[in-house]
């Protein structure tokens, strides 16, 4: 009987630890992260008697928390990847609408700019028309600017989101450190493990952690769990935590860069952090922003550098020859303030044509000076040496070293970053559009034969001579002079340059007839040069001529299009991904209610029923007490 | 596998969340009208749309520089037709003076008609747009093409021509500068020019003058010399003589491809000269006759030079009719040719028009239809979420 009572006794508590847990899993059951608990039964050793062993009960072998170190993992690497392409999808869709909105999307701009040059060249006296055509240039350099501003926002914003993530980092990392410490003090039984709620809480945090950067981990002995970022830094190791910064590059240039802080010197970690939030902001910046605001950076100095160099072929209502149209921004050449030397560079656009859509870094190992992509790192072919008289050139960009380099010594070079805001328009006069050519040809009225002039067309409005009056005097009818000089054979419709002017004479001149080509003055109605800078920017601008600025719009329209719904569409992925490998973890640690409710009912009726235990040993007593006392 | 509460709920939770991102983008399809709204929607349509919508606004651009055209042609073509009416006018008033039975007093009087006439074809030339540019100064649209001085008129203007786009690779003249209509016209038969010294005294006046050899003839400042009634000789600009000959009233004068009329009786030592054509202005001719008319013609030789004079003008008249003539049916080519482009123009902006529009605008069919199926779908998956969280062993507890 006494052992009864014991047994019941045990059963009682056992059954009463294993309420308790089943209660603390349904209070539990929405808590996040929290890992369900199971309370493991033992029996209790037999005792003999004699031949024979007898049960003496059940005791309770552990409280276990039901967890998987490998589907945590697996939705750990889920978690970052999805917050990765989030991170990407939500940046990208900012830019997506930015450049094709058909109310004020470029292509719009572009052409209504083209479309005001066409109302100057049908009635070029037009002082309306003038104006028209100002007021669309002006558009479009607050287009570019708006533009530019609005990356530029962008821009901000990923280095501001860089700086928020990384300070989260950097207290997870601490905040993990110090659970590290607890578990550590609280001491890990040699069979047991450690306080579920501290591992709780930890798997917690990592999981967030997970969700900003893609981390390695890696389980110690002594219970504390290890975690690096990038290509194998640490963050935490046991007890100690590493800072994850933010400074400003190297170049001083907009981007800030992340080093991680520990007892020794800072290390560069942004080319190597991926994955996470992190890892979709950075990429972003690298794959998508950096690019789009060279495109665009190129498209605007395509347009306003090829409306320039025909603008100064021309001739204004004055009569002055035309100047620059646009100012557009000097390329930046930025010297790293690490550098040892005094290297500096003077960038400028030599071949609009020929320019690449990037930025680049020049490096100096030593004996050479090397370019390089500042988005893949790769190697760009230069020619030249870097001097006045031979400048290093590449990819349109012709590049003059001054100072004395060091080995290690770095400049960041580019043309086309800022280039878009940093556009402005020159003519406020709508008199100073140069519409006409500066010059014009006029057949003497007495020629004899059936030769017509055309009326030329300027290719060096820069000649001293641009604005004398030629004379080309046919000798015979094969031969002319110019000016009463030299004898040229007359091919019908063979260019023929006087001045800076090019000229075509077709037909059957006679001995003695006379083409003049004189300054275009008074020449209001002339519409030359608009025609020319209509033609010149319908022309391929870049690429090498192969591609049209429109084009240009297009392509960087579909580029982010793309890119935006790529990284929209990965996002759903990997969200599905993720979802499935958290309802993996989550059918091993998570609460079913159902599944509490029917162990609360099994564990009640086995209290019960060891209650009963107790009772019939109390009633067998008492039977056994009353006949002693008969 | 074993399936928790937090799953149901979740998994739950984001397939409602995919079935709003749906519906969403399905309603603002359907509040557009338009199948692309973003360009991450179909990236390649919304690039092909920017396009679009910019080359059709280039077409629209043809349109209206055709326009501008049409309307600066037209004026000019009035313009030219006007002038060859005077022209028209001026010729029959010559041939009226012509007449030998007209006194000096009644030519003068046709002379001032011509005068009048002179002066409204002046003002043609002078003709604008509206818009305070002149049709035929060239370049120079601001500055008045012709002014009359005491030297005669001049021109102020330059032999500047523009041209409009009207098509990606058609370009329309839109003006034909002074110097080119009222200057650039050749004189006499458009080969050479005759005239008679106004020193004879001789009867003989100058009629027709043909080439009648092409290839015989050579250009040169030939004189016809009188050595008496009825023997000539002609030399070439060397004082070569070319050939010698006899005349007899009424006979022609032939020589190195070149063929004279000449009738009436000229006297010894009369010269008349041949020289090659160059070009005459309109106003020239016009004052050349104005002038011939006014001078008194009293006399043989002196009716003779009216006459000869008079015959002049009237083929450099008929010269400068043609030239406008020709002008006018230069500007009629390019009107045709700023309606055949405008059709090839309408025809491509039709055609992007309807590209533009499957590209960019919403079956509306398809769209509703797909929404009420993601409306449905979404309302039975929330009954069906809760009628699942009725289901606990709770309740029966």
């Amino acid at each position: 009987m006494a052992d009864m009572l014991r047994i019941g006794l045990s059963a009682l508590l056992a059954q009463q630890r294993a309420l308790a847990a089943t209660s603390n899993n349904i209070a539990n059951a929405n808590t996040p992260g929290y890992s369900r608990q199971r309370v493991d039964l033992a029996e209790r050793n037999a005792e003999r008697l004699g031949t024979d062993f007898v049960g003496t009960g059940v005791y309770v072998g552990g409280v276990r928390r039901l967890d998987d170190e490998f589907l945590a993992t697996q939705v750990r690497i889920a978690a970052a990847e999805f917050s990765r392409s989030d991170a990407f999808a939500s940046f990208a869709s900012s830019l997506d609408n930015l450049l094709a909105d058909q109310q004020t999307g470029l292509s719009v701009t572009l052409q209504s700019f083209f479309d005001a040059l066409q109302k100057v060249a049908d009635d070029p006296a037009s002082a309306a028309a003038r104006q028209v055509f100002l007021g669309e240039a002006r558009n479009l350099t607050s287009r570019f600017e708006g533009l530019d501003g609005r990356l530029d926002d962008v821009s901000a914003e990923a280095n501001a989101r860089i700086a928020t993530i990384a300070a989260e980092i950097t207290s997870l990392g601490a905040n993990i450190a110090d659970l590290n410490k607890q578990i550590l003090t609280a001491g890990v039984p040699a069979d047991g493990a450690p306080p579920p709620d501290l591992l709780d809480q930890r798997d917690r945090l990592l999981g967030r952690l997970a969700e900003l950067v893609k981390v390695d981990t890696a389980q110690q002995s002594d219970g504390t769990v290890s975690v690096f970022v990038g290509s194998g830094q640490t963050l935490v190791l046991g007890t100690h935590s590493a800072e994850l910064a933010t400074v400003s590059s190297a170049f001083g240039a907009g981007e800030v860069e992340l080093v991680l802080r520990g007892s020794g010197p800072d290390i560069t970690v942004t080319p190597f952090v991926s994955g996470g939030e992190l890892g979709g902001v950075l990429d972003f910046r690298r794959e998508m922003l950096a690019p789009a605001r060279a495109e665009l950076g190129r498209i605007a100095i395509a347009t306003t550098s090829t409306v320039n160099s025909i603008h100064r072929n021309g001739m204004d209502l004055a009569g002055d020859l035309g100047a620059d149209f646009f100012a557009l921004p000097a390329p930046q050449a930025l010297p790293a303030a690490t550098n040892a030397g005094t290297v500096a560079a003077s960038v400028t656009i030599a071949d609009v044509a020929a320019l690449q859509p990037h930025g680049y870094v020049l490096h100096y190992d030593g004996a050479n000076y090397s370019l390089l992509h500042s988005g893949t790192g790769a190697p760009v072919a230069t020619a030249g040496t870097g001097t006045v008289a031979d400048p290093l050139v590449a990819e349109g960009l012709s590049i003059v070293l001054s100072g004395v380099p060091a080995a290690g010594d770095r400049i960041a070079i580019d043309a086309l970053g800022d280039a878009a805001g940093g556009i402005s328009l020159l003519v406020a006069d709508p008199a100073r559009i140069a519409a006409a050519a500066p010059t014009r040809t006029r057949t003497a009225l007495d020629n004899t034969g059936s030769g017509t002039i055309a009326s030329g067309t300027v290719f060096d409005a820069a000649h001293p001579q641009l604005l004398a009056t030629a004379t080309i005097e046919f000798i015979d009818a094969s031969t002319y002079s110019i000016d009463g000089a030299g004898a040229f054979a007359y091919t019908p419709g063979a260019d023929i340059d006087v001045n800076g002017t090019r000229v075509r004479i077709e037909g059957a001149p006679a001995a003695g007839d006379q083409f003049f080509i004189e300054a275009n003055l008074g020449g209001v109605g002339d519409n030359r040069n608009a025609l020319a800078l209509i033609d010149g920017l319908a022309s391929g601008q870049l690429d090498g001529g192969n591609t049209t600025l429109h084009g240009a719009v297009a392509r960087l329209v579909t580029e982010i299009g793309v890119q935006t719904a790529e990284t929209a569409s990965r996002r759903d992925a990997q969200g599905l991904l993720l979802e499935q490998s958290q309802q993996k973890l989550d059918s091993i640690t998570g609460v079913n209610l159902d599944e509490e409710a029917a162990d609360l009912l099994r564990y009640e009726q086995l209290y019960q029923a060891a209650a009963q235990t107790i009772a019939v040993a109390d009633s067998l007593f008492t039977s056994l007490i009353d006949v002693l006392r008969r | 596998m074993r399936i928790t509460h937090d799953t149901l709920r979740s998994s739950f939770l984001s397939t409602l969340e995919r079935a709003q991102e749906r519906l969403l983008r399905l309603q603002t399809q359907v509040a557009t009208g338009q199948r692309v709204n973003r360009p991450s929607d179909d990236p390649f349509a919304a690039a092909r749309i920017g396009e679009l919508n910019a080359s059709i606004s280039r077409l629209e651009q043809y349109q209206a520089n055709g326009d501008v055209a049409r309307t600066r042609l037209g004026l000019e073509e009035q313009a030219i037709a006007s002038i060859v009416d005077n022209l028209q006018r001026v010729r029959e008033l010559a041939l009226q003076a012509n007449s030998d039975t007209l006194g000096n007093s009644e030519r003068a009087a046709i002379a001032a008609e011509i005068r009048e006439r002179f002066a409204s074809i002046l003002g043609l030339a002078n003709a604008g747009d509206g818009a305070g540019n002149y049709l035929f100064g060239g370049f120079s649209e601001t500055t008045v093409p012709f002014t009359a001085t005491a030297a005669g008129v001049v021109y102020n203007g330059d032999a500047g021509q523009r041209f409009l786009q009207i098509s990606d690779n058609r370009f329309i003249a839109v003006n034909d500068s002074g110097s080119e209509l009222f200057q650039r016209i050749p004189d006499g038969n458009g080969t050479f020019t005759v005239a008679a010294d106004p020193a004879n005294t001789g009867s003989g006046v100058l009629g027709q003058s043909t080439v009648s050899d092409p290839a015989a003839y050579v250009a040169d400042d030939y004189t016809i010399e009188f050595l008496n009634g009825s023997d000539y000789e002609v030399r070439d600009g060397g004082g070569a003589l070319v050939v010698a000959g006899t005349y007899a009233d009424g006979d022609a004068i032939v020589f190195g491809g070149v063929s004279i009329e000449l009738d009436g009786q000229p006297a010894a030592g009369d010269l008349f000269t041949v020289s090659p054509s160059t070009s005459q202005d309109l106003f020239t001719t016009l004052e050349t006759l104005i002038s011939a008319l006014e001078t008194g013609a009293d006399g043989d030789a002196a009716h003779a030079l009216l006459h000869t004079g008079v015959g002049q003008a009237l083929a450099d008249l008929d010269q400068a009719a043609e030239h406008m003539l020709d002008a006018r049916s230069q500007i009629g080519a390019r009107l045709q040719a700023i309606d055949q482009e405008a059709a090839l123009v309408d025809g491509f902006a039709f055609q992007m028009t309807q590209t533009l529009s499957e590209l960019r605008d919403l079956d509306y069919a398809e769209a509703l239809s797909a929404l009420s199926q993601q409306l449905f779908g979404l309302e039975t998956a929330q009954q069906s979420y809760a009628r699942l969280q009725n289901l606990s062993l709770f309740r029966f507890l």
